[in-house]
This record gives structure tokens, C-alpha cells and sequence, in this order.
């Protein structure tokens, strides 16, 4: 698999107790700071207020921060009639990101959507927004049973995809490893709220999240799984919603549509999902994969099969939003025990 | 790394419109601006996105060939939401196009061998791009024959053009309509595509057999074309799965790993016995 | 436990249902549905109060309809939903055996919808006093207040649509979001086009709601939209007498349809 992040550049430390200057500097400096932040059961990024409303409890978000990069709804250009014929305009360049408080899987699982969306015919607004982003990542001192970040040849030290990466050290610290231009850029402009720190052992800091299955056995086998009769059973839960698709750090899949009055419009990028059923209907009604298990199986190959063959990588970073998120309890750890049991 | 917005369509006029059969049009569009006309390039078996502003995109191939500049042509049924707002346009408006995509027909590596076009239904404007391009090109090729069928009469579609092609002598010329579907006058075959094909059975020898139509069709022409002797390397198809990038992006024309708007939509039939039965 | 566990294996068993909806415990502890189609598997049943889903909502996956004879085990709320979808003419005679357990943990295999009727009217479920308040509180705020509460939620929808996959009474099989000539709902999860969608499901739901607050439960976004369901329910009883999945029979408040109706475009 590609590692496509540099080393780390520099080490510092913060005290914990000056995130809310180093938040309220950003802010000050006209960026868009995302935190994550807590409504009922949910957790999401939104932009920073107050120090108050940021969550710092949470094993992972409900939400990704995939919409730093790739929003639910988002203009890919806009039109204006003009005489019998069209004026077209291009989305302006948004202002510049900072996100706070992702997982290490998340980091990777943006590195993995930046480089599908930029690959071979490039995307113009997710380019633009990559390049106007910077994530600072939280190391994870905690996990869940629905966490395999390990499984997929991640952890909780991973440093990949994130530009600064934060660990709690005790002692009201936190640890900060400076790795890209961009990270290095952020924290010389905030320079006096962190100190200069020597290299550290993350390890016994962070969560030893157990292995839940063996992924190079998988991508060794995948081929055989296609016609695998679990596929069906296991799928029948499944309610064909977009649930898992929205949450997930690396689904990229959207719609296009048009929205406008007489006089002028927008064309919509909206997020959508291979698990509902009309994503693959054709218009003379035939469906490539007209059963929920088809399209199950279509989720679980594109993350270990699909992407190993086309990006040489995997798709899925373990971050097992989209097994809390099921209605229905549907489980992609189970499923692909199932697949190797047999 | 190309820097623009790939969404970002040209602009088009509806140069002329011409109605093929019940609910079935075809657009010839020119470029609204002269550079994009010059720096327009595209090749047999491609397709684009062509929207109407404030409704949205819909996905066809290009039906005219790379061989006449200055123009595309697009030939589509009017089925749902896009397509019929395309229907009620007139000459002179203006809609979005974005393309060329997809990869296209090898014809380079055809010289010197007969080609059999099988067509069905709505599924004859991929195929027109590239037999106007092997007759524009008519020295490069052996005998060139083209079979086409349609559920009536009625429903052929460039009736204008399948005249011209039945009074040429370089092409063989069959056309079929599904029986009970011929009129009075009708002096072609009647039956199903896969029957007339062997009623008339082509040599397979040095020959390259390009297939297209609904998926029924296909199913039951290929063991025929087997059975002649073609091989799978020789026969190639078309893919149409539900698209909106085109790019490669959207992942709505997945089939497997393969995207059928940059992997497709020509597959070799040997390519497409590879995939996973999901178009 | 052992009774329905033994009652399952034995419908299973005798051929009497080719498979069984029930529930299970998953890998990670969550209770999830559970298809049982022998009667070794039965084992794994699960049935207590974490078992929350609305497993009426399965009985319109085609996969499930595939079975020639499907056995379920329903909560107070499934029931509802069974008997409402009954009374809306979406369950076959004879398709479905549905089995409850009541609150003396005795194993009911119910013989038909009348017997569900009854059973329903001596188990009313008590009014979620907790429900109500929030309901009262958000009515005492002003209009303007109320608006800016609604838009707030609604703008964080991000149109996965897993309230209407949960739902039991969500069942057609082209959904008005899926509608596009005309284009009734907006596509793009913005806020005009989430308050469009809510606005139709609640209109579409009222007085069919069987109130098991699934869709409240699944929302990723944590919108209350039991809120609007509940209120919906209420002024369905206050104004019309009407709630839904208490009668085998069909009476709509806000719409209505004829089985032999002479208009095609309903079918
Ligand atoms: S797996 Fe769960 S979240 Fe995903 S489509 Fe199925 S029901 Fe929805
Ligand atoms: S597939 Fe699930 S676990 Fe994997 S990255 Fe997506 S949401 Fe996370
Ligand atoms: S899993 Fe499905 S929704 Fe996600 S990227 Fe793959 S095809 Fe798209
Ligand atoms: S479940 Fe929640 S986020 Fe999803 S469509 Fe329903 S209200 Fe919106
Ligand atoms: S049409 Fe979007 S990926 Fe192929």
C-alpha cells in the first residue's frame, strides 16, 4: 500500500489549556475552524464559536469530516439566461479549513478521497478545497468494538494523510508532530502557543485497538467472495438507505442535478450511495443490481476488492462509523469473517 | 493534471432536429464558440453529457462520426425527465455538452478486414458513428455489412440514411422488423435479429462483428456469432449503464471494479465476460 | 426466552414458516434482526428489551417475500404496524404468522388480524410523558421561535434516508423523492429540500404513523422527527378520532382510495 504523506518535518508540544487561544487565533485570522461537536446521540464538525461547544468525548464521530473536502450538497457551476443563450459561472475558491479533531483513520480516509477525486481527470472543487485544508488530527486514547483501524493496516499512531498530529501526553500536553508544509505554515503562525519538544514514543499513549481480521487474507481471496451464497443472508437486514454511505470518511459516490427558476441555476453535486436502489437503475428499467444483496456486496468488494485493484489501496479505514450508524445492525467485521470462515 | 472544471460544459446550438421514429430525436449541435469547435476532438464509440440548463444531464454516445467536423449529432428516446425537456427543444436553443468521454472502437486496427454491424432497436446511433466512419475511411476495409433490427417498421431510426446505405454497393444492407411489426410497403426481413442473422450468416473469417442492442438480443446473437466461428477477441459491444460524470467519478456505472464512463463503454466481448454480471 | 425459542424451532420445524424474523445479538454486542430458516440457528435468539427495531418494516423486502410462508416476532409496535399495513391491504391472507410476547412472558401465535385487534386494545401503549413534554415546550415557544428550531434541525439532514428505510409504513416502492416528472422534492440535502421532504413523509404518514419512533431512533443527525410525528398523531385523534394500527379496517383521515377505483394512474 502507498504511503503518499512525507515524514514528520518537527515535534512540539501545546498545553491543553491554550487550545481555546490557539482556536479563537484561528478564528481571529478569517479561517474556517471545524470542530466536532455534540447533539444528542450525534456527533459532527461544525464550525468553531466557543471553546464550550467543543466535544472532546467521543470515541469517533457519527459524521466524518469528509465534507471539509467533499460537502452533501456543493455547486459545481452555476447559469444565468442571457439572451436566448447561457452565461456560465464556476463556484468561487471557498476560504481556508482547518480541521480539528479527526481520527487518524479519518486522516487517511481524506488521503484516500483527495487522491480518488484527483486522480486521472482531476476535480476541480475538492482540488481546491484539498489545498486549502489542514487537518489536525487527535491520536485516539480510546476505542470501541466497532474500531479496526488495525485490521486494515492502520492505528492509532498513525501519522498518514494528517498535516499536524496531536497525542495526549499526560500533564495537560499535548504532543504535537508537525507533518506536512501546510501543518508547519499553521504552527508558525500561531508559533508562541508551542514549545519545541524531542522526538517521544507515542505507543503507550494511544488506544491497542485488537486485530479483528487478517485484511491480506482478504485481499488474497476477495476474488473468490463474488459468488459467495453468504452475501444474500447476511444482506437481509440491510434496508438500502444511505446511512453508512453518508457516515463513511471514503464514499465518494454523488448525483448531479439541476436546480433552478426561469431566470438563472445552479448544477448540485449531492452525495449518494450504491446501496439505494434506484443508484444503478436504468431508464428502460432494468437494474444492473436490482437486490439489496447485490448492492451490499457492491459496498464490501468496493472497499477491499475494487480499490486494492484500481488505487492499490483499500477503501475502508476502519473507522467502523458505518456499523454504528445501521438501523439494522449490519456489520462489515462480521461479514468478512463470515467470507474467510468458509 | 488539467486544471479546469470538468463540469463545466460547452455550449451548443441545436442546428437541426430530426424526429427518427415515435418519441426518438435526433440533434445536430454546433459549437456556440469557434475555439472549442477547433479544439474538439473525439473518436468512434464515445459519448458525452448534454443537459438543459435547469433540468440536467443526461448520457448518449456520439452518433455522428469524428470524420465530419464542425458538428456532433446525438440521437435519443425520450424517456424521462431530461430527455423529454431535450424533446420539447427547437432549432436555435441552446444546451450544455460535456465530452468527449469514455474510450472508443479500435478501428485503426481493423484495416484490411470485413466489419458486420448488429444493431437493435435504439441501439443503432453507437454503432452509425462507426460505420459512417468506416465509410468515410471505405478503401481501409473489406466487405462491410450491417444488420439492423426494430420492433416495427416505424421504429428504425435514420430511415434517410438506411436508404442511402441499401443503394450503395460497398455495404450490405439487412434490415429486420420483429413480425406482426411491418407495413404494407415493407420489403425488408421480418423477424428477430439473432434469426436473421442466421438466415444470413456472415463469414467470420477476417471479421470483425460489432454488437449492439438490448441485453436479450445479445444473449441469444453471441452463440450464433460463436457458432459461425467468430471468436470473442473479434466481437465487440457497447455498454450503456446509468451514468451522471462520466469521469469516472460518480460511481453510479460501476460494474466490478470497472467504470464503464472511463474503462468503457467499448468492451471486447472477452473484456466483458471478465466482469461481474452487473449491467 | 426458552418458550418462544422452542415456538420458533417448532414453526420451523413443521414447515409452518419458511423463515422466521426475529433478533440476534450481533459481533458487537447490538442487537440486530435475525432470519432464521432452520431451526438449529434458533439458538442465537434474542428477545428482551434492547430488541428496539420495527421488524414489521421487513415484510416488504422483496428478498423476504421470496419465502413462501414468513413467521415474525413482533413487539407492541410491530404489531400496530402489521395491523395498519393489514388494514392497507399490504399483507397476503395467510402469509404471515406473527408471534408476540406478552408482558408475563407468555409466547402468543396470533391466528389472524381480528385477534391482533383485541390484543392491541387491551395493550395501549402509555403516553410518553417525556414525549409530551418536549412536544409542550416546543408549542409554547413563539412561531418565529418554533420556525428557527425547525430549520436549525432540519438544514443537518443529510438526506441518507434511513428514517424511511426503518419505517414500516415507508413501503412504496417509488418513494415521492424518487419522483421527477415533476420533480415534486428537491434532490440536494439543502435546507428548502429537507424541509420539502419532511413536510411530504409527514404528510404522508399522518394518521398511518403507528408511533414506534424508529425513524427518531436511525436519524445519524439526531433530529427529533418523533416531534412531528407525535404531534401529527395527536391532532389526528383530537380532530378526526383516528389512530392508527388499532382496526383491521381502513379509514383515512386525509386520503383515500378505492380497491376497484376506475382511474389507472393509482394502481
Ligand atoms: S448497511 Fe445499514 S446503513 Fe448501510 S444501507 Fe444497509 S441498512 Fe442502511
Ligand atoms: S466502510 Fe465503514 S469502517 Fe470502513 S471507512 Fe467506511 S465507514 Fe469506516
Ligand atoms: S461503497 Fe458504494 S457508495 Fe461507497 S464509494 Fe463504493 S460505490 Fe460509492
Ligand atoms: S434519517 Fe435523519 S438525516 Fe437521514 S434522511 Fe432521515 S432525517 Fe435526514
Ligand atoms: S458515470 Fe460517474 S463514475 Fe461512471
Amino acid at each position: 500500500m502507498k504511503i503518499l504523506s512525507g515524514k514528520i518535518m518537527n515535534y512540539k508540544t501545546l498545553k491543553i489549556d491554550n487550545l481555546d487561544l490557539f482556536f479563537n487565533e484561528i478564528k481571529k485570522s478569517g479561517k474556517n475552524l471545524l470542530v466536532p461537536k455534540k447533539k444528542g446521540k450525534t456527533t459532527y464538525f461544525s464550525s468553531f464559536i466557543n471553546i464550550n461547544d467543543v466535544e472532546f468525548n467521543y470515541i469517533q464521530t457519527t459524521i466524518s469530516p469528509k465534507s471539509a473536502l467533499f460537502p452533501k450538497v456543493e455547486e459545481l457551476i452555476s447559469f444565468k439566461k442571457d439572451d436566448g443563450t447561457y452565461v456560465v459561472t464556476e463556484p468561487s475558491i471557498e476560504k481556508e479549513t482547518i480541521v480539528f479533531g479527526l481520527r487518524p483513520c479519518d486522516a487517511v480516509g481524506l488521503e484516500y478521497l483527495s487522491n480518488f477525486f484527483l486522480n486521472e481527470k482531476s476535480d476541480f472543487t475538492v482540488r481546491l478545497r484539498k489545498e486549502n485544508t489542514t487537518l489536525i488530527t487527535l491520536a485516539c486514547k480510546n476505542f470501541d468494538e466497532n474500531c479496526f483501524c488495525t485490521s486494515v493496516g492502520l492505528s492509532p499512531a498513525s501519522i498518514k494523510g494528517s498535516d499536524i498530529c496531536l497525542t495526549d501526553i499526560g500533564n495537560g500536553l499535548f504532543y504535537a508532530e508537525i507533518i506536512t508544509d501546510k501543518g508547519e505554515k499553521l504552527i508558525a503562525e500561531h508559533s508562541a502557543l508551542f514549545s519545541n519538544a524531542e522526538k517521544i514514543n507515542k505507543e503507550s499513549y494511544v488506544a491497542q485497538v485488537p486485530l479483528k481480521f487478517d485484511s491480506d487474507n482478504l485481499i488474497k481471496n476477495i476474488k473468490n467472495y463474488y459468488n459467495s451464497e453468504k452475501w444474500t443472508i447476511n444482506s437481509l437486514p440491510c434496508l438500502g438507505c444511505g446511512a453508512c454511505a453518508f457516515v463513511c470518511p471514503t464514499c465518494t459516490c454523488f448525483n448531479i442535478e439541476d436546480e433552478a427558476n426561469p431566470v438563472c441555476g445552479t448544477r448540485l453535486r449531492c452525495w449518494d450511495s450504491c446501496a439505494f436502489g434506484i443508484f444503478t437503475l436504468h431508464a428502460s428499467g432494468h437494474n444492473p443490481r436490482p437486490i439489496q444483496s447485490n448492492r451490499w456486496r457492491h459496498r464490501v468488494l468496493h472497499k477491499f476488492g475494487y480499490s486494492v485493484t484500481n488505487m492499490d489501496t483499500l477503501s475502508c479505514v476502519g473507522c467502523g462509523r458505518c456499523i454504528r450508524v445501521c438501523p439494522a445492525g449490519m456489520n462489515i467485521i462480521e461479514q468478512i469473517l463470515d467470507l474467510q470462515e468458509a | 493534471m488539467e486544471n479546469n472544471n470538468m463540469y463545466l460544459p460547452y455550449l451548443m446550438k441545436i442546428d437541426k432536429i430530426t424526429c427518427e421514429a415515435p418519441s426518438i430525436k435526433t440533434f445536430k449541435l454546433k459549437f456556440i464558440n469557434k475555439e472549442d469547435e477547433e479544439s474538439f476532438n473525439f473518436k468512434a464509440g464515445q459519448f458525452g453529457e448534454y443537459s438543459i440548463f435547469g433540468e440536467g444531464e443526461s448520457t448518449f454516445c456520439i452518433a455522428s462520426s469524428p470524420t465530419r467536423k464542425g458538428y456532433i449529432e446525438c440521437t435519443f428516446r425520450e424517456v424521462g425527465k431530461i430527455t423529454s425537456a431535450l424533446a420539447n427543444c427547437e432549432e436555435g436553443n441552446i444546451i450544455g455538452f460535456r465530452g468527449p468521454y469514455g474510450n472508443t472502437f479500435p478501428i485503426e486496427q481493423w484495416t484490411g478486414k470485413n466489419l458486420i454491424f448488429i444493431a437493435g432497436g435504439i441501439a443503432l446511433p453507437p454503432l452509425r458513428c462507426v460505420i459512417w466512419n468506416a465509410l468515410d475511411l471505405r478503401d481501409k476495409f473489406k466487405d462491410i455489412t450491417i444488420l439492423y433490427g426494430a420492433k416495427t417498421a416505424d421504429d428504425l431510426v435514420y430511415k434517410y440514411e438506411l436508404e442511402d446505405w441499401k443503394n450503395r454497393n460497398d455495404v450490405k444492407l439487412i434490415t429486420t422488423v420483429d413480425p406482426g411489426g411491418e407495413t404494407k410497403d415493407w420489403t425488408g426481413e421480418v423477424g428477430f435479429v439473432p434469426h436473421i442473422l442466421g438466415k444470413y450468416p456472415p463469414h467470420s473469417n477476417n471479421t470483425i462483428a460489432i454488437v449492439c442492442g438490448p441485453p436479450i438480443m445479445i444473449k441469444l446473437t453471441m452463440p450464433i456469432l460463436m457458432k459461425l466461428g467468430f471468436t470473442n477477441e473479434n466481437i465487440f459491444t457497447t455498454l450503456e449503464n446509468r451514468m451522471k460524470c462520466g469521469i469516472g467519478k460518480c460511481g453510479h456505472c460501476m460494474v466490478g471494479n470497472n467504470y464503464v464512463c472511463k474503462d468503457g463503454p467499448v468492451y471486447r466481448y472477452d473484456e466483458l465476460l471478465q466482469l461481474p454480471l452487473e449491467y | 426466552m426458552q418458550e418462544l425459542n422452542n415456538k420458533i424451532a417448532e414453526l420451523l420445524t413443521n414447515n409452518l414458516v419458511s423463515i422466521f424474523i426475529s433478533y440476534k445479538k450481533g459481533l458487537n454486542g447490538k442487537i440486530k434482526p435475525a432470519f432464521f430458516t432452520k431451526p438449529n440457528e434458533v439458538y442465537e435468539n434474542y428477545f428482551g428489551d434492547e430488541a428496539q427495531q420495527n421488524l414489521a418494516v421487513y415484510v416488504h423486502k422483496p428478498e423476504v417475500k421470496k419465502y413462501s410462508k414468513v413467521g415474525i416476532l413482533a413487539n407492541i409496535f410491530a404489531l400496530k404496524a402489521l395491523l395498519q399495513l393489514y388494514a392497507e391491504n399490504q399483507i397476503k391472507d395467510n402469509y404471515l404468522t406473527i408471534v408476540t410476547v406478552n408482558q408475563d412472558n407468555k409466547v402468543i401465535v396470533f391466528a389472524d388480524f381480528n385477534e391482533i385487534e383485541s390484543y392491541i386494545a387491551q395493550h395501549q401503549i402509555e403516553k410518553n410523558t417525556n414525549k409530551q413534554k418536549e412536544i409542550n415546550e416546543l408549542l409554547s415557544l413563539s412561531r418565529e421561535k418554533r420556525w428557527e428550531f425547525w430549520v436549525e434541525q432540519l438544514s443537518s439532514c443529510i438526506k441518507c434516508y434511513a428514517c424511511r428505510a426503518i419505517c414500516p409504513m415507508c413501503y412504496c416502492s417509488k418513494c415521492t423523492v424518487e419522483l421527477n416528472q415533476p420533480q415534486w422534492i428537491s434532490v440536494p440535502a439543502h435546507s428548502l429540500g429537507n424541509f420539502e421532504w419532511h413536510i411530504m413523509r409527514m404528510m404522508h404518514l399522518a394518521c398511518r404513523c403507528i408511533n414506534c419512533q424508529e425513524c427518531s431512533r436511525v436519524c445519524p443527525m439526531n433530529i427529533p422527527l418523533h416531534l412531528l410525528t407525535t404531534k401529527i398523531n395527536s391532532d389526528m385523534e383530537e380532530e378526526f378520532g383516528q389512530i392508527a394500527g388499532m382496526k383491521t379496517t381502513l379509514d383515512f383521515a386525509l386520503n383515500t382510495f378505492k380497491v376497484d377505483d376506475y382511474e389507472n394512474f393509482i394502481r
